[in-house]
């Protein structure tokens, strides 16, 4: 019955617009009280398990992510993917979304990617007359691929909570981001075919040239992935470390090579890195002690007792699942919704036969369609402020790019366990 | 609460300025810290051939410290993740003003029992000296990160209780003055960005 009303307590707090870590300190009261536990170990137990090197490299990405966009390092990056496909109608749109994949590449987070690329390419896209709604449903549609291609803040927590190799979770996601990139851009040009308001940008004669230049200029910006990704597949740094030279790397270019960055806006990036660390940490924090609570109250047992009960047949369990996690993924931001899935749902995915590698694939996806999922759906609000759209404006194309291109990728990555396991098991084998 | 500080009596805004540029500053001189700490890991691995000693041990403090302090900041410039769905739902500047009302004034109730409890943790500490838990090679007490939670949710807590009084003292009106001003301002850099 407590759990009952926790679960209920929860949901309310969060839909009425109560603060993550506080909807779960909510939480902790009720369960604190209710359950006759000793109040006075809670924060240690959070100290505790939130000592922990692996952990650095959420900050570290955040700040990563803040300097680029700042340091305007993703600049080049977006006129690159302009050049690509900003001939063509539907090009640019298309070109925010292979944008957006090649800036999750180096942030590691959906918000980021948000930010950074809609805030970069919708000036363009309303000059070349782009309808704002969808334009603005795709940016913010394709901002979860920042949680899919790896490095992903996201998945090295789910590695961390479920005492898994971090390497193989982050290449767990690399494919299923590929199909949903490609179902976007489909998607997109299907939409925008007919649209013959939308001005398309003239190829340059020498587009080859013109290419070379742009990649020259975007050098220094396309090696930030290199050295993250060569650097912890190569077996040279941990993530966390890989992170830590990245941003050593992102400041003399911020600076020196693209001049985003002064000693004012540094400082702002610096200021601003900490209040969005703090925010992010101090939820996890809170998460954290809570998702104990909850696994000491059984909450894992009961959760598979009440979906076996329903069905013991593993597609409609694998189902029932995705249901529960596009639900958290609704609710909460990507951070809390893995904590809580890989403390709560990972146990039963595994007990119904499914590689917790593949999971990590299985929950990437769920939570990055959660959360551009309305009515919750926090990227999308904040998708809004970023591309100036009103929410009512969004909400109708954002739920056609779920449905043709999120949907098959979510059964797809769920029901052909290959799409997940393939690159981890060519990297590490089966 | 940042949208109405200037509401606030001007001793009480000017201490308040002060603690968050106190804050502002500690926060962006010691963040840097973490990235550096993690380059000198790798360049002495790879070219000193030897590691950093402890480092996570003096690193992790300094970590809580700049966690908690960032968090406090956050909620002075309502930054906290959240869900602002009912504000979809209604235009009427009452009601979107009593529901912002509502929510800070649970927020703080229970942003209080976490000041308790961190509390709690913080007397138990104090309570075991000279017996202090410590790290193992370099004997940092664990009071020290452990006292930077207490003092975040202790901000967090001073700022919500703030927001109230302001919000309580604007009314719905000039809320919804600034809620339409903030919306309509081009989205900054530095407000939209989040994790």
């Amino acid at each position: 019955m407590v759990i009952l009303i926790a679960i209920i307590l929860i949901c309310v707090l969060l839909a009425i617009g109560v603060s993550v870590p506080l909807a779960f300190g909510g939480v902790l009261i009720l369960l604190a009280y209710t359950g006759g536990y000793d109040v006075s170990g809670f924060f240690a137990t959070g100290h505790w398990k939130m000592n922990s090197v692996i952990l650095l490299a959420i900050p570290l990405f955040i700040m990563a992510g803040d300097i680029m966009q700042r340091g305007k390092i993703a600049k080049p990056i977006v006129e690159i993917a302009e050049l690509m496909f900003g001939h063509l109608r539907g090009g640019l749109t298309a070109a925010s979304v292979v944008a957006s994949a090649m800036f999750g590449a180096i942030s590691g987070s959906g918000a980021a990617t948000l930010t950074c690329i809609g805030s970069i390419i919708m000036p363009h896209l309303r000059k070349a007359r782009y309808p704002a709604g969808i334009s603005g449903a795709l940016v913010i549609s394709a901002s979860p691929l920042g949680l899919l291609i790896p490095p992903s803040g996201a998945q090295l927590l789910y590695a961390w909570v479920g005492q898994l190799n971090v390497l193989e979770c982050f290449l767990a996601t690399v494919v299923p981001g590929l199909i949903l990139m490609t179902l976007l851009i489909i998607v997109n040009f299907v939409i925008l075919r007919k649209d013959t308001e939308i001005l398309v940008t003239e190829v340059p004669e020498r587009f080859f040239r013109a290419l070379a230049g742009k990649t020259a200029i975007a050098t220094p910006a396309i090696l930030m992935p290199l050295i993250i990704l060569g650097g912890i597949y190569g077996g040279i740094m941990t993530p966390t470390e890989a992170a830590g030279v990245a941003v050593i790397y992102a400041i003399p270019v911020g600076f020196f090579v693209y001049r985003g960055l002064t000693l004012k806006t540094f400082y702002e990036s610096l200021k601003h890195s900490a209040i969005t660390i703090g925010v992010v940490m101090v939820m996890i924090f809170t998460v954290l002690i809570a998702s104990r609570f909850l696994i000491f109250e059984d909450i894992p047992g009961l959760a598979e007792d009440l979906i076996y009960s329903i069905s013991d047949n593993p597609i409609m369990i694998f189902l029932m699942l995705n249901l529960v996690m596009l639900l958290i993924g609704m609710l909460m931001d990507d951070i809390s919704g893995i904590i809580l899935s890989a403390s709560l749902l990972l146990p039963i995915a595994v007990g119904a036969g499914m590689d917790p590698i593949h999971f990590a694939a299985v929950l990437g996806v769920n939570l990055g369609m959660g959360n551009i999922t309305p009515p919750t759906a926090p990227l999308l609000y904040l998708g809004s402020q970023v591309t100036d759209v009103p929410v009512r404006q969004l909400i109708w194309p954002t739920l056609i790019f779920i449905v043709f291109a999120w949907l098959p990728t979510l059964l797809i990555t769920t029901f052909i366990p290959g799409i997940a396991l393939w690159l981890p098991n060519m990297f590490f084998g089966s | 609460m940042v949208l109405f500080e200037d509401a606030l009596p001007p001793g009480l805004s000017r201490f308040v300025r002060l603690m968050v540029r106190i804050k502002s500053v500690l926060v962006a001189v010691a963040l840097p810290i973490l990235p550096i700490t993690f380059f000198f890991v790798v360049l002495f691995r790879y070219i000193l051939e030897r590691d950093l000693f402890a480092y996570e041990e003096w690193l992790m403090p300094i970590c809580f410290w700049v966690f908690f302090l960032g968090s406090a900041l956050g909620t002075y410039y309502d930054k906290q993740i959240n869900a602002d769905l009912l504000d979809t739902v209604t235009e009427n500047s009452t009601l979107l003003w009593l529901r912002k009302l509502v929510i800070q004034i649970i927020e703080l109730s229970i942003t209080l029992v976490l000041v308790y409890w961190a509390w709690l943790m913080i007397a138990d500490e104090i309570a075991a000296y000279p017996g202090w838990k410590t790290t193992i090679a370099l004997k940092i007490p664990f009071i020290v990160p452990r006292f930077g939670i207490f003092v975040g949710f202790v901000f967090m807590a001073f700022y919500s209780a703030l927001s109230i009084f302001l919000m309580l003292r604007v009314g719905p009106d000039r809320y919804a003055e600034a809620m339409e001003n903030a919306r309509r301002a081009e989205p900054d850099e530095e407000e939209v960005v989040t994790w």
